[in-house]
């Protein structure tokens, strides 16, 4: 609190003083122009821990079922015969998990189906996207118990974290895939992505 | 609560330590919209209403706060951190700036105000008060700091800081007397 009233200022323009005290917006160009230089200094990283938008689950799910079709159609057959591990790069999962939180995102879908497509296009191009596959909402889980089996069916929305779909990769390292997979829209838009090395036996 | 330190609102210290641990840009550019609203206003005041220095100084002070992010020990709000950093990065810009013939208000015989708003002739006539006056009078009379408050964040006395809002009030109380006749002459 101010600790003295003024003595050259009438009281209604220090009233309209204090008014001028608030919020402006700058350029929208300015929290992009920030987020370059963190990252440029290595003070923020992309796509880990990055929760500010959310799709609901039916758009993501349009969205990966467009993604896997383009994949599809551009790219044949996917399903690659497995490389040398010896030689070649090493192959890995994506294994794209959705969780059930519901946010509005204010991007339009069109331009969410765009990311995915542009992302998977371009690993494509470069050889390294192998393959994948969207998985349908029905689940089911089968379990052992004293009493016999036990088969579980449910649907994607039942769960807080579920597999949506997998992408296969080829990379020459761990740290190369892990690079490719931060730069997945997936989390970007509230998903997170659980990347497991294939082995061969 | 001051007008012009923004408190933490409940979920800025989570957050924060979400940002420390994973240094996630989801997390920063939630931070960022939750607070550089007031910091970009506070830097237009402190500046004179110059956008591009004003968005400039806001993003350094963004850098810096996040440089020293991991160090701080939330002994004050948030909030008022980030204006602490901003206050200083606005100074060094003063300094910085090539100085413009900026208009004596001791001489110029009334701004011609093209409007009779008067929040709009305050901004006017603020950003044309000298650099320290103006510093102290948006610190003191339009975000509530105290003389002590200010004397520590501007790095001078504290009978700095009063003579310095005597003298920004003054010419203020000047312009705009000034003002009010002329816009009176123009009624006539």
């Amino acid at each position: 609190m101010n600790e003295e009233p003024s003595k050259e200022l009438p009281p209604e323009i220090l009233e309209a003083l204090r008014t001028l005290c608030g919020e402006q917006t700058p350029h929208a160009d300015l929290e992009d122009k920030t987020v370059r230089v963190l990252r440029e200094k290595d003070l923020i990283r992309t796509g880990i821990g990055v929760r500010f938008r959310r799709v609901p689950t039916s758009i993501f799910s349009t969205a990966a079922a467009v993604i896997f079709f383009v994949i599809g159609f551009g790219f044949g057959s996917l399903e690659q015969p497995p490389t040398d591990p010896w030689v070649d790069d090493a192959q890995y999962l994506l294994v794209l998990l959705e969780t059930q939180a519901v946010v509005e995102t204010g991007i339009p879908e069109s331009e969410l189906i765009d990311e995915y497509s542009e992302w998977a296009t371009a690993l494509g191009e470069e050889g390294m996207l192998l393959g994948g596959k969207k998985l349908e909402d029905g689940i089911r889980l089968l379990r052992q118990s004293p009493g016999g089996l036990i088969v579980e069916s449910s649907k994607i929305t039942d769960h807080e974290t579920a597999i949506g779909g997998y992408f296969m990769i080829q990379a020459g390292s761990y740290d190369e895939a892990t690079q490719i997979a931060a730069s997945c829209p997936h989390l970007k838009y509230g998903g997170s992505i659980e990347l497991r090395k294939i082995e061969h036996l | 609560m001051k007008r012009g330190s923004m408190a933490s609102t409940p979920e800025d210290r989570p957050l924060v330590e979400e940002f420390i641990k994973t240094r996630g840009e989801g997390e920063f550019r939630l931070l960022y919209r939750r607070h550089t609203p007031r910091m970009y206003a506070m830097a237009m005041r402190l500046l004179g209403g110059m956008k591009e220095e004003a968005e400039e100084v806001v993003q350094d002070t963004w850098v810096r706060a996040i440089e020293r992010l991991d160090t701080f020990a939330w002994r004050s709000a948030l909030g008022t951190w980030l204006i602490a950093i901003l206050i200083n990065r606005c100074r060094e810009q003063i300094r910085m700036r090539v100085r413009r013939e900026m208009p004596n208000l001791e001489i110029v015989e009334g701004g011609k105000s093209p409007t009779w708003d008067l929040q709009g002739d305050l901004e006017r006539a603020i950003a044309q008060l000298p650099d320290g006056a103006r510093e102290v009078l948006v610190l003191h009379d339009v975000a509530g700091f105290t003389h002590s408050e200010i004397a520590e964040r501007l790095g001078i006395q504290q009978g700095t800081s009063k003579s310095q809002l005597s003298r920004a009030r003054a010419k203020l109380r000047h312009f705009l007397s000034d003002t009010t006749r002329n816009n009176n002459e123009r009624r006539a």
